[in-house]
């Protein structure tokens, strides 16, 4: 089978892994495309270390689009200036650009407007970064039309849908996807806000290739955007993530394939490294006691996580309890959001420690070794809201979070952190104050750890086919049973969306001006500051050409005049020269004369 | 804690109070942004015409179809648009009026209000006629432990707001009267009878003033915004770090306009015990032998005015929060900081 995998990109690759490197032993091949490329965290090594592992496995990247959705955001950057017209250039690549910028625009508005259905009522947070992607005049639009009413909802959603259809594909993609020839197209995550892996989408529909959406985590349904055009399937980890499926993306529940979390697979299985004695040396911990891993969240859930651990770790160590009081504490700082850990003051407190040390490659092969021997060997895992905690659950170790005010956006504001309190009654101990916390912590270290309600949540979230059934193995099948159900007809374009689309060009144009962001005012403004730019340019162009001949017309008279005067100062000097010639001659004459007539005179 | 306006609210009312809360009002209309409405606006919009006017030129500069001189005059003319918006950007900010609230005000709160404050503070087992010392606590109560063994073993009451308590910070003559700003009363009539209060930010600082009690106000993150403006004023900066290398930063590097072009680059580090606990020594020590400065203290005062200076113009918090007029403040930073510079 051939694959084409549409990764938004590299650092998606930890999520398939193992599942792409069992369809590449299983005989398939796949083709990796990455729609950007991203070093931060070391994603490229990734993508190489993954194509060296096997000749069926191939990494590139997608075509370039002519607007992409981060083009689109800098766009309207207001303080931003850029020079030169925007419908410059070709008129092939305006005019794709022009497609992309509706396109963008459409999936921005369909995303900010699902966080107004009652069951984001809490997502605040999410609400607002959906929101801040829009130019401000489309969202000011979704708010007015959000307060008429779920019906006014849907009236928008439906016809932001039409127009979505109406959207024409760019011909660089579906010559790419051509080229490739896939029997299977996947796309991963395609939930981003404002994603254009939509169009892979659309693409695979045309000519006929089954697409699937490969839902990389467990927060994709519900904390992003919106699955905006149905592919043929939809693989996710579990019946929870099915449900937000169906229900919150209207995917047709015989579209969804539950696999299972392969991301979790090798954690099943692993071992740890080391000795909790040598652990706790390297780490700088007192191994003599047990310790409790603080894990860290992400940037979004936690911008400002360190002084709330530091207020944390201050009460933990202020405990009545005494075991609560002198337990070792481990912080690891979430990869993606590590550089704030540098103001952790861990000098203050005894026996606490960060590792790995901010910095470390989330690529070296220690890394993720000492992140399982740090779990394997905690008492307990504290954190916000992280997957961190669904790694705990699996080694089996109790995990723990506080409610705190500033965390309310991530926690109580998110559908992903209910997962985490109500799957199979949940598998996180949730306090609204850190002295019931540490209360509760008291309660578990005491023996008090319920293990089997965990597995039941690690059954049921991360392995629904069984504690002991992986998942890669089961996506592999997934992807080989899309196959298996052989191509589609293609769906070219139908003739109303043909000929609708000469109308929809002309929104397309206003979206690629709108999402400029300039105050309306400055819109209205624009003619008239361009005519007055095109009328200034003549002037601007006499007044140089005018000058330009003065300037000549001064030269050569300047020249002239130069000519003149040298001209006239040599013949001068050549008339002196020959005056005083003929003077001096005549005057030699005279004397030769006077000599003469006073020879003969005598 | 209780921010300044509900205390102004709490103030308002009584005779001796009037005329200083019309000069508190002006401060507390910038403090919570309700001065200056209409000129910011109109100034906002201007800048806005010639932001807009900068972009516009800017675009038509990039437009290869003029010709190449007049493309360059486009791009001047843009620039001194851009200069225009720059200058009422600027302007258009709001300025902490620090000469305001100088002079001591003649506030106290209604006599009906202050006794049911003060039978509040009796039910909690407070002594409002003792010596007290309104605390507020806020991140870690843990660095201010030391500090308030100290004030307790010169018999002084420590009245707490903030944080729950920590069993171990409940010890004698230590009392936690509550979380902020859920009995503003009481924290006002608190803070009135204070020997002084210890901020952990503007908002007990700022009502510090309105009492016209000293205060030590802890949590500054920049050289300008908490510079107490009283004599009786102390403050402590936190240490702040550079978050993409991790190194700490001097009191030199929070001057320059880097520094502040964007703060979220930087992490603050906590206080250290030993600093707050130097530092409330300070206080006592001024309020017993009268307040003055020490050369390091004079000196670093004397740096951050003139860097104020340097810098108001072109960056937009040290204009607001910066020196008014050259006057940053007759308090001074901890002697145990201002030594270290």
């Amino acid at each position: 089978v051939k694959i084409l995998f549409v990764m938004l990109h590299p650092g998606f690759i930890r999520y398939y892994d193992g599942a792409l490197r069992r369809l590449a032993a299983a005989g398939h091949d796949v083709h990796l495309a990455f729609e950007v490329t991203r070093t931060k965290l070391g994603e490229d090594a990734t993508a190489a270390a993954l194509a060296a592992s096997s000749t069926r496995i191939t990494c590139g990247t997608t075509p370039e689009r002519s607007e992409s959705v981060r083009t689109f955001l800098a766009r309207s950057d207001r303080s931003a200036t850029r020079s030169g017209d925007l419908f410059a250039g070709s008129q092939a690549a305006s005019h794709e650009a022009t497609w992309d910028s509706l396109a963008t625009t459409i999936r921005l508005l369909l995303d900010y407007l699902r966080f107004f259905e009652p069951v984001f009522a809490n997502a605040s947070a999410l609400r607002e970064r959906a929101g801040k992607r829009l130019p401000r005049v489309h969202a000011a639009t979704v708010r007015t039309i959000a307060r008429g009413g779920p019906r006014a909802r849907a009236l928008f959603a439906s016809a932001l849908s039409r127009i979505e259809r109406i959207i024409p594909v760019s011909s660089a993609l579906e010559a790419f996807v051509r080229d490739q020839r896939p029997d299977v197209l996947m796309v991963t995550p395609l939930i981003e806000l404002g994603s254009q892996q939509v169009d892979y989408v659309k693409c695979a529909r045309r000519l006929g290739i089954p697409s699937a959406l490969c839902v990389a985590s467990w927060d994709n349904l519900t904390s992003k955007g919106l699955i905006r055009v149905t592919p043929d399937h939809v693989i996710v980890w579990n019946e929870a993530q099915r449900s937000e499926a169906e229900t919150l993306h209207g995917v047709p529940a015989d579209r969804v394939l539950v696999t299972g979390a392969q991301v979790f697979d090798d954690w099943f299985d692993a071992k740890p490294s080391r000795s909790r004695e040598e652990f706790c040396r390297m780490t700088g911990l007192d191994p003599s006691r047990p310790f409790v891993l603080y894990v860290g969240s992400s940037m979004f859930i936690a911008p400002d996580e360190v002084p709330f651990a530091e207020r944390w770790l201050s009460r933990l160590r202020r405990s009545d309890d005494e075991g609560i009081a002198s337990l070792g504490v481990l912080v690891r700082p979430h990869p993606a959001n590590a550089r704030q850990w540098f103001a952790f003051d861990g000098a203050a407190f005894s026996d606490a420690a960060i590792w790995p040390p901010i910095g470390t490659d989330p690529n070296a092969p220690d890394f993720r070794r000492d992140y399982f021997d740090s779990l394997y060997h905690c008492a307990a895992v504290v954190g916000i809201n992280t997957s961190a905690q669904l790694e705990a659950a699996i080694v089996g170790r109790p995990v723990f979070t506080v409610r705190a005010p500033e965390f309310a956006h991530a926690q109580e504001g998110t559908l992903h952190f209910q997962h985490l309190l109500q799957v199979e009654g949940g598998m996180v101990q949730s306090a609204a104050t850190i002295a019931e916390h540490l209360r509760q912590l008291a309660a578990t270290l005491a023996g008090g750890f319920d293990r089997e309600a965990q597995r039941r949540f690690v059954r049921a979230f991360i392995r629904p086919a069984g504690l002991d059934v992986p998942a890669a193995p089961a996506f592999v099948e997934a992807v080989e049973s899309i196959n298996r159900r052989g191509v589609n007809a293609p769906h070219p374009d139908s003739s109303a969306v043909v000929m609708f689309r000469p109308l929809v060009a002309g929104l397309a144009r206003m979206a690629r001006l709108l999402a400029d962001d300039r105050p309306a005012w400055a819109y209205i403004l624009r003619p008239a500051v361009t005519a007055a730019v095109w009328l200034a340019a003549p002037v601007f162009w006499v007044r140089e050409s005018a000058g330009e001949a003065a300037a000549t017309a001064g030269k050569r008279a300047r020249r002239q005049l130069h000519r003149a005067s040298y001209e006239s100062i040599r013949s001068s000097a050549k008339l002196f020269r020959r005056l005083r010639k003929s003077m001096s001659k005549s005057v030699l004459q005279a004397g030769v004369t006077a000599k003469r007539a006073v020879r003969r005179a005598r | 804690m209780m921010n300044g306006q509900t205390a102004l609210e709490l103030l308002q009312g009584t005779p001796a109070s009037r005329a200083a809360s019309a000069r508190a009002a002006e401060v507390r209309g910038f403090a919570y942004g309700q001065a200056g409405h209409t000129t910011a606006r109109w100034a906002h919009a201007r800048q806005m015409f010639w932001q807009e006017m900068h972009v516009e030129l800017r675009r038509h500069a990039g437009n290869e179809r003029f010709p190449f001189g007049f493309r360059g005059s486009l791009r001047r003319s843009a620039q001194q648009a851009y200069g225009r918006a720059a200058r009422l950007a600027n302007a258009a900010s709001p300025r902490f009026p620090r000469r305001l609230l100088v002079e001591p005000f003649e506030t106290r709160l209604p006599h009906e209000l202050a006794e049911r404050a003060r039978r509040q503070a009796v039910q909690a087992g407070i002594d409002p006629d003792g010596a007290i010392v309104v605390a507020e606590l806020r991140n870690r109560p843990d660095v201010l432990d030391d500090a308030l063994d100290f004030l307790v073993s010169r018999s002084i009451t420590v009245v707490c707001f903030g944080s729950d308590p920590a069993p171990a910070t409940r010890r004698s003559g230590v009392i936690h009267a509550g979380e902020s700003g859920n009995n503003a009363l009481l924290e006002l009539f608190l803070a009135a009878r204070a020997q002084f209060v210890i901020a952990s930010g503007w908002d007990l600082q700022f009502v510090s003033y309105l009492v016209n009690r000293p205060s030590l106000t802890l949590n500054g993150i920049d050289p300008f915004r908490l510079y107490p403006l009283r004599t009786d004023g102390l403050y402590l900066l936190r240490t702040s770090i550079d978050l993409a290398t991790g190194r700490d930063l001097a009191v030199g590097d929070l001057l320059t306009e880097e520094y502040f072009r964007n703060l979220r680059h930087h992490g603050h580090r906590e206080h250290a015990a030993a600093d707050v606990t130097a530092a409330v020594q300070e206080m006592l020590e001024g309020m017993s032998g009268g307040w003055g400065d020490t050369e390091a203290q004079a000196r670093y005062r004397a740096r951050v005015v003139a860097a104020g200076g340097e810098l108001a113009p072109t960056v937009r918090y040290v204009a607001t929060w910066g020196p008014d007029h050259g006057f940053l403040g007759d308090g001074r930073l901890a002697r145990v900081q201002a030594a270290r510079q």
